[in-house]
Protein backbone atom coordinates (compact mmCIF):
# COMPACT_ATOMS: atom_id res chain seq x y z
CA UNK A 1 0.00 0.00 0.00
CA UNK A 2 1.66 3.03 -0.99
CA UNK A 3 2.17 5.19 2.22
CA UNK A 4 -0.19 8.40 3.12
CA UNK A 5 2.58 10.41 4.54
CA UNK A 6 6.08 8.87 3.79
CA UNK A 7 8.72 9.36 6.58
CA UNK A 8 11.25 9.44 3.84
CA UNK A 9 9.68 12.53 2.08
CA UNK A 10 11.69 15.63 1.15
CA UNK A 11 9.34 17.25 -0.52
CA UNK A 12 5.55 18.11 -0.58
CA UNK A 13 5.42 16.68 -4.07
CA UNK A 14 5.84 13.12 -2.28
CA UNK A 15 2.54 12.89 -0.32
CA UNK A 16 -0.39 11.36 -1.51
CA UNK A 17 -3.29 12.81 -2.35
CA UNK A 18 -6.42 10.29 -1.30
CA UNK A 19 -10.01 11.36 -1.92
CA UNK A 20 -11.47 8.98 0.36
CA UNK A 21 -10.81 9.37 4.00
CA UNK A 22 -10.08 5.98 4.03
CA UNK A 23 -6.68 6.92 2.26
CA UNK A 24 -6.02 3.44 1.10
CA UNK A 25 -7.07 1.41 3.72
CA UNK A 26 -9.80 -0.94 3.85
CA UNK A 27 -13.12 0.07 4.95
CA UNK A 28 -13.77 -1.27 8.24
CA UNK A 29 -17.02 -3.73 8.34
CA UNK A 30 -18.16 -4.52 11.73
CA UNK A 31 -18.98 -8.48 12.27
CA UNK A 32 -22.51 -8.99 11.71
CA UNK A 33 -24.90 -9.60 14.96
CA UNK A 34 -25.58 -12.87 13.33
CA UNK A 35 -23.37 -13.82 10.77
CA UNK A 36 -23.22 -18.60 9.18
CA UNK A 37 -19.56 -19.31 10.54
CA UNK A 38 -20.26 -22.66 8.57
CA UNK A 39 -21.95 -24.89 6.43
CA UNK A 40 -21.26 -28.56 6.32
CA UNK A 41 -22.82 -30.08 3.55
CA UNK A 42 -22.25 -33.69 3.16
CA UNK A 43 -22.07 -35.28 0.08
CA UNK A 44 -20.43 -38.87 1.10
CA UNK A 45 -21.09 -41.36 3.72
CA UNK A 46 -19.37 -39.76 6.87
CA UNK A 47 -18.74 -40.19 10.84
CA UNK A 48 -18.77 -36.83 12.31
CA UNK A 49 -18.53 -33.22 11.74
CA UNK A 50 -16.43 -31.43 13.76
CA UNK A 51 -16.06 -27.11 14.15
CA UNK A 52 -12.67 -26.33 15.77
CA UNK A 53 -10.93 -23.48 16.72
CA UNK A 54 -13.79 -21.71 17.56
CA UNK A 55 -12.77 -19.54 20.71
CA UNK A 56 -10.01 -18.01 18.67
CA UNK A 57 -11.47 -17.24 15.72
CA UNK A 58 -15.17 -16.13 17.02
CA UNK A 59 -14.49 -15.66 20.90
CA UNK A 60 -14.35 -12.31 20.46
CA UNK A 61 -17.30 -11.29 18.04
CA UNK A 62 -19.75 -13.27 19.27
CA UNK A 63 -21.48 -14.51 22.40
CA UNK A 64 -23.81 -17.57 21.25
CA UNK A 65 -23.86 -20.34 18.74
CA UNK A 66 -26.09 -21.94 16.70
CA UNK A 67 -26.58 -25.04 15.23
CA UNK A 68 -29.41 -25.49 12.15
CA UNK A 69 -29.59 -28.94 10.32
CA UNK A 70 -31.21 -31.85 8.66
CA UNK A 71 -30.24 -35.48 9.35
CA UNK A 72 -29.79 -38.89 8.10
CA UNK A 73 -27.57 -41.54 8.79
CA UNK A 74 -26.81 -45.21 6.90
CA UNK A 75 -28.62 -47.26 9.47
CA UNK A 76 -31.30 -49.24 8.27
CA UNK A 77 -32.92 -50.54 11.72
CA UNK A 78 -34.04 -47.45 14.03
CA UNK A 79 -36.52 -45.31 12.70
CA UNK A 80 -35.10 -42.08 14.52
CA UNK A 81 -31.52 -42.26 16.28
CA UNK A 82 -29.92 -39.21 17.88
CA UNK A 83 -27.63 -36.89 16.92
CA UNK A 84 -24.63 -36.84 19.53
CA UNK A 85 -23.02 -33.18 20.32
CA UNK A 86 -19.35 -33.64 21.79
CA UNK A 87 -17.95 -30.26 22.88
CA UNK A 88 -13.94 -29.81 23.62
CA UNK A 89 -13.61 -33.42 23.38
CA UNK A 90 -15.33 -34.21 26.26
CA UNK A 91 -14.88 -36.73 28.08
CA UNK A 92 -15.52 -36.36 31.72
CA UNK A 93 -18.91 -38.71 31.56
CA UNK A 94 -20.47 -35.60 33.46
CA UNK A 95 -23.23 -34.78 31.11
CA UNK A 96 -27.00 -34.49 32.03
CA UNK A 97 -29.89 -34.45 29.71
CA UNK A 98 -33.43 -33.85 30.09
CA UNK A 99 -36.54 -33.67 27.23
CA UNK A 100 -40.26 -33.14 26.84
CA UNK A 101 -40.91 -34.92 24.07
CA UNK A 102 -43.72 -36.97 21.90
CA UNK A 103 -43.78 -39.72 19.28
CA UNK A 104 -47.54 -39.02 18.82
CA UNK A 105 -49.33 -40.78 20.81
CA UNK A 106 -48.76 -38.95 24.15
CA UNK A 107 -46.40 -36.41 25.84
CA UNK A 108 -43.68 -37.63 27.91
CA UNK A 109 -39.86 -36.40 29.38
CA UNK A 110 -37.08 -37.66 30.48
CA UNK A 111 -33.61 -37.76 31.78
CA UNK A 112 -30.11 -39.32 31.73
CA UNK A 113 -26.89 -38.72 33.25
CA UNK A 114 -22.93 -39.42 32.96
CA UNK A 115 -22.54 -38.96 29.01
CA UNK A 116 -20.09 -37.61 27.34
CA UNK A 117 -22.25 -35.82 25.14
CA UNK A 118 -25.35 -33.69 24.37
CA UNK A 119 -28.04 -35.01 22.65
CA UNK A 120 -30.64 -34.13 19.75
CA UNK A 121 -33.00 -36.72 20.14
CA UNK A 122 -34.28 -38.70 17.39
CA UNK A 123 -33.75 -36.34 14.74
CA UNK A 124 -31.21 -38.48 12.70
CA UNK A 125 -33.60 -40.29 10.05
CA UNK A 126 -32.73 -43.62 8.84
CA UNK A 127 -31.28 -44.07 5.66
CA UNK A 128 -33.74 -46.93 4.66
CA UNK A 129 -36.81 -44.11 4.77
CA UNK A 130 -38.25 -42.67 1.92
CA UNK A 131 -36.13 -40.95 -0.14
CA UNK A 132 -36.04 -37.22 0.98
CA UNK A 133 -36.90 -37.84 4.46
CA UNK A 134 -34.70 -35.92 6.87
CA UNK A 135 -35.04 -35.17 10.44
CA UNK A 136 -34.33 -31.73 11.97
CA UNK A 137 -32.97 -29.97 14.71
CA UNK A 138 -31.80 -26.40 15.70
CA UNK A 139 -29.73 -26.36 18.90
CA UNK A 140 -28.32 -23.08 20.61
CA UNK A 141 -25.74 -22.67 22.97
CA UNK A 142 -25.86 -20.00 25.15
CA UNK A 143 -22.84 -17.61 26.33
CA UNK A 144 -20.55 -20.39 24.77
CA UNK A 145 -17.47 -18.75 25.14
CA UNK A 146 -17.87 -17.79 28.91
CA UNK A 147 -15.28 -19.18 31.12
CA UNK A 148 -17.30 -18.13 34.07
CA UNK A 149 -20.51 -20.87 33.26
CA UNK A 150 -21.40 -24.09 33.05
CA UNK A 151 -23.27 -24.25 29.34
CA UNK A 152 -26.58 -25.61 28.67
CA UNK A 153 -27.40 -26.59 25.06
CA UNK A 154 -30.98 -26.32 24.08
CA UNK A 155 -32.37 -27.79 21.23
CA UNK A 156 -35.46 -28.25 19.45
CA UNK A 157 -35.47 -31.48 16.89
CA UNK A 158 -37.94 -33.29 14.88
CA UNK A 159 -38.66 -35.50 12.32
CA UNK A 160 -41.78 -37.51 10.02
CA UNK A 161 -41.15 -40.35 8.30
CA UNK A 162 -42.99 -43.37 6.55
CA UNK A 163 -45.21 -42.72 9.12
CA UNK A 164 -43.36 -42.72 12.08
CA UNK A 165 -42.69 -39.60 14.30
CA UNK A 166 -40.79 -37.35 16.90
CA UNK A 167 -40.67 -34.27 18.52
CA UNK A 168 -38.50 -32.92 21.43
CA UNK A 169 -37.65 -30.20 23.18
CA UNK A 170 -33.95 -30.94 24.96
CA UNK A 171 -31.69 -29.36 27.17
CA UNK A 172 -27.99 -30.91 27.98
CA UNK A 173 -25.56 -29.48 30.48
CA UNK A 174 -21.61 -29.25 29.56
CA UNK A 175 -20.54 -29.04 33.65
CA UNK A 176 -17.43 -26.81 32.52
CA UNK A 177 -16.02 -23.41 32.46
CA UNK A 178 -14.21 -23.82 29.12
CA UNK A 179 -15.04 -21.78 26.36
CA UNK A 180 -16.41 -23.96 23.63
CA UNK A 181 -13.38 -24.35 21.44
CA UNK A 182 -14.85 -27.18 19.61
CA UNK A 183 -18.27 -29.00 18.72
CA UNK A 184 -18.27 -32.49 17.44
CA UNK A 185 -21.58 -33.86 16.14
CA UNK A 186 -22.10 -37.09 15.23
CA UNK A 187 -24.87 -40.16 15.08
CA UNK A 188 -25.33 -42.71 17.47
CA UNK A 189 -25.10 -45.06 14.72
CA UNK A 190 -23.49 -45.02 11.91
CA UNK A 191 -22.56 -42.53 9.49
CA UNK A 192 -24.53 -39.48 8.24
CA UNK A 193 -25.37 -39.91 4.37
CA UNK A 194 -25.69 -37.32 1.98
CA UNK A 195 -27.82 -34.82 1.85
CA UNK A 196 -27.65 -33.87 5.54
CA UNK A 197 -26.96 -30.40 6.51
CA UNK A 198 -25.28 -28.75 9.47
CA UNK A 199 -24.62 -24.90 9.32
CA UNK A 200 -23.07 -22.96 12.60
CA UNK A 201 -24.12 -19.38 13.32
CA UNK A 202 -22.67 -17.34 15.84
CA UNK A 203 -24.67 -14.28 17.65
CA UNK A 204 -23.76 -11.08 19.35
CA UNK B 1 -18.61 -11.97 7.47
CA UNK B 2 -21.89 -11.39 6.36
CA UNK B 3 -25.64 -10.98 8.23
CA UNK B 4 -26.97 -14.71 8.82
CA UNK B 5 -30.31 -13.46 8.07
CA UNK B 6 -32.10 -11.61 5.28
CA UNK B 7 -35.20 -10.35 5.34
CA UNK B 8 -37.21 -10.72 2.48
CA UNK B 9 -41.03 -9.47 3.13
CA UNK B 10 -42.83 -7.59 5.63
CA UNK B 11 -46.68 -7.57 6.03
CA UNK B 12 -49.38 -5.59 8.23
CA UNK B 13 -52.78 -6.29 7.44
CA UNK B 14 -54.89 -3.32 7.08
CA UNK B 15 -57.94 -5.67 6.36
CA UNK B 16 -58.71 -9.30 7.05
CA UNK B 17 -57.75 -11.29 4.91
CA UNK B 18 -58.76 -15.49 4.40
CA UNK B 19 -54.65 -16.08 3.95
CA UNK B 20 -51.37 -14.58 3.70
CA UNK B 21 -49.02 -15.40 0.30
CA UNK B 22 -45.47 -15.02 0.34
CA UNK B 23 -44.03 -15.37 -3.87
CA UNK B 24 -41.52 -15.16 -5.88
CA UNK B 25 -39.19 -16.66 -2.88
CA UNK B 26 -35.93 -16.71 -4.90
CA UNK B 27 -33.54 -19.77 -4.14
CA UNK B 28 -30.12 -18.09 -2.65
CA UNK B 29 -31.42 -18.94 0.74
CA UNK B 30 -30.40 -22.13 2.98
CA UNK B 31 -33.24 -21.57 4.79
CA UNK B 32 -36.75 -19.63 5.70
CA UNK B 33 -37.99 -18.52 8.86
CA UNK B 34 -41.93 -17.28 8.96
CA UNK B 35 -42.90 -14.86 11.86
CA UNK B 36 -45.78 -14.07 12.84
CA UNK B 37 -48.01 -12.40 15.58
CA UNK B 38 -51.72 -13.02 14.59
CA UNK B 39 -54.98 -11.67 15.70
CA UNK B 40 -57.64 -13.76 14.29
CA UNK B 41 -61.75 -13.85 13.57
CA UNK B 42 -62.44 -16.93 15.80
CA UNK B 43 -60.54 -19.25 17.66
CA UNK B 44 -58.78 -21.63 15.15
CA UNK B 45 -55.70 -23.49 13.99
CA UNK B 46 -53.05 -22.36 11.54
CA UNK B 47 -52.04 -24.34 8.64
CA UNK B 48 -49.27 -23.81 6.27
CA UNK B 49 -48.97 -24.51 2.24
CA UNK B 50 -45.89 -24.47 -0.08
CA UNK B 51 -46.30 -23.23 -3.70
CA UNK B 52 -49.91 -23.59 -3.56
CA UNK B 53 -49.96 -26.94 -2.76
CA UNK B 54 -52.74 -29.71 -1.94
CA UNK B 55 -51.16 -32.63 -2.19
CA UNK B 56 -49.40 -34.32 1.25
CA UNK B 57 -48.79 -32.59 4.33
CA UNK B 58 -48.06 -34.60 7.68
CA UNK B 59 -47.46 -33.38 11.04
CA UNK B 60 -46.90 -33.95 14.88
CA UNK B 61 -47.38 -31.31 17.64
CA UNK B 62 -46.23 -31.89 21.36
CA UNK B 63 -48.75 -29.27 23.00
CA UNK B 64 -49.60 -27.91 26.08
CA UNK B 65 -52.59 -26.43 27.77
CA UNK B 66 -53.83 -25.31 30.96
CA UNK B 67 -51.65 -27.78 32.88
CA UNK B 68 -51.87 -30.98 30.55
CA UNK B 69 -48.98 -31.90 27.99
CA UNK B 70 -50.28 -33.78 25.12
CA UNK B 71 -49.61 -34.68 21.49
CA UNK B 72 -51.64 -34.81 17.99
CA UNK B 73 -50.81 -35.55 14.44
CA UNK B 74 -52.35 -34.38 11.12
CA UNK B 75 -52.46 -35.02 7.71
CA UNK B 76 -53.93 -33.57 4.99
CA UNK B 77 -53.86 -31.04 2.18
CA UNK B 78 -52.17 -28.27 4.33
CA UNK B 79 -49.35 -28.45 7.27
CA UNK B 80 -51.25 -27.96 10.85
CA UNK B 81 -49.22 -25.98 12.91
CA UNK B 82 -51.27 -25.81 15.95
CA UNK B 83 -52.99 -28.12 18.52
CA UNK B 84 -53.44 -26.71 21.61
CA UNK B 85 -52.11 -23.28 21.12
CA UNK B 86 -54.66 -22.05 19.07
CA UNK B 87 -54.89 -18.64 17.31
CA UNK B 88 -57.02 -16.34 19.37
CA UNK B 89 -58.89 -12.77 19.02
CA UNK B 90 -56.50 -11.57 21.18
CA UNK B 91 -53.40 -10.83 19.25
CA UNK B 92 -51.61 -13.16 21.41
CA UNK B 93 -50.61 -15.95 18.89
CA UNK B 94 -47.25 -15.77 18.21
CA UNK B 95 -45.29 -18.16 15.82
CA UNK B 96 -41.73 -18.79 14.31
CA UNK B 97 -41.62 -21.25 11.97
CA UNK B 98 -38.50 -22.61 10.64
CA UNK B 99 -38.48 -23.97 6.94
CA UNK B 100 -35.21 -26.57 5.79
CA UNK B 101 -33.37 -26.87 2.75
CA UNK B 102 -36.48 -25.04 0.87
CA UNK B 103 -34.14 -24.53 -2.47
CA UNK B 104 -33.98 -28.26 -2.89
CA UNK B 105 -35.07 -30.44 -5.07
CA UNK B 106 -33.89 -33.59 -3.87
CA UNK B 107 -35.44 -33.75 -0.06
CA UNK B 108 -38.63 -33.38 1.27
CA UNK B 109 -39.63 -29.87 3.07
CA UNK B 110 -39.44 -30.08 6.80
CA UNK B 111 -40.58 -27.72 9.06
CA UNK B 112 -39.97 -26.95 12.49
CA UNK B 113 -42.44 -24.09 14.70
CA UNK B 114 -43.39 -23.06 17.96
CA UNK B 115 -46.11 -21.40 18.41
CA UNK B 116 -48.40 -19.91 21.25
CA UNK B 117 -51.12 -17.61 22.29
CA UNK B 118 -53.14 -17.11 25.25
CA UNK B 119 -54.38 -20.51 24.76
CA UNK B 120 -51.35 -22.58 24.94
CA UNK B 121 -48.26 -23.65 23.19
CA UNK B 122 -47.04 -25.85 20.38
CA UNK B 123 -43.96 -27.30 19.24
CA UNK B 124 -44.45 -28.56 15.88
CA UNK B 125 -42.39 -30.71 13.14
CA UNK B 126 -44.21 -31.78 9.32
CA UNK B 127 -43.02 -32.58 6.32
CA UNK B 128 -44.21 -31.28 2.75
CA UNK B 129 -44.08 -34.79 0.79
CA UNK B 130 -42.71 -32.70 -2.01
CA UNK B 131 -39.15 -32.38 -3.37
CA UNK B 132 -40.54 -29.28 -5.24
CA UNK B 133 -38.27 -25.69 -4.27
CA UNK B 134 -40.06 -23.80 -2.55
CA UNK B 135 -41.26 -20.30 -4.29
CA UNK B 136 -44.47 -19.59 -2.43
CA UNK B 137 -45.13 -19.77 1.30
CA UNK B 138 -49.28 -19.52 1.92
CA UNK B 139 -50.66 -19.04 5.67
CA UNK B 140 -53.93 -19.71 6.35
CA UNK B 141 -56.56 -20.41 9.31
CA UNK B 142 -58.87 -23.05 9.33
CA UNK B 143 -61.62 -21.01 9.75
CA UNK B 144 -62.25 -17.33 10.13
CA UNK B 145 -59.55 -14.66 8.86
CA UNK B 146 -56.70 -12.87 10.02
CA UNK B 147 -57.45 -9.54 11.27
CA UNK B 148 -56.37 -6.13 10.68
CA UNK B 149 -52.96 -5.53 12.56
CA UNK B 150 -51.88 -9.02 12.31
CA UNK B 151 -47.79 -8.91 11.20
CA UNK B 152 -45.75 -11.35 9.03
CA UNK B 153 -42.22 -11.61 7.88
CA UNK B 154 -40.09 -14.02 5.83
CA UNK B 155 -36.44 -13.94 6.59
CA UNK B 156 -34.16 -16.09 4.51
CA UNK B 157 -30.68 -17.56 6.01
CA UNK B 158 -27.96 -16.93 3.75
CA UNK B 159 -25.34 -19.72 2.55
CA UNK B 160 -21.93 -20.15 4.21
Amino acid sequence: MTPVFPLSSSSFGDYQRYLSMLAGNAAYAPAADEAVIAEELITTNTASVTFSDLVSGYGDIYNHLQIRAIFRNSTASNNFTDCYVNPNSYSGGGMRSHWLMSDGSSASSGQNASNNYGRLRQCVAKGSAGSGQFGVAILDIVDAFSTSKYKTLRSMTGGYIDGQKHVSLNSDLYPSTSAIDSLELYPAADSFVSGTRITLIGLK
Amino acid sequence: MTDAWTPLAELTLTTSESDVVFSSIGGSYRDLVVVTNIDGSAQTELFIRFNGDTGSYVSLRLQGAGGTAAANTHSGNGMRLVGNGDIKTDFTFNSVIHIFDYASTSVHKHVLSRTNSSQGLDLCTGRWVNTSAITSVTLYPATGTFETGSTFQLWGLNTA
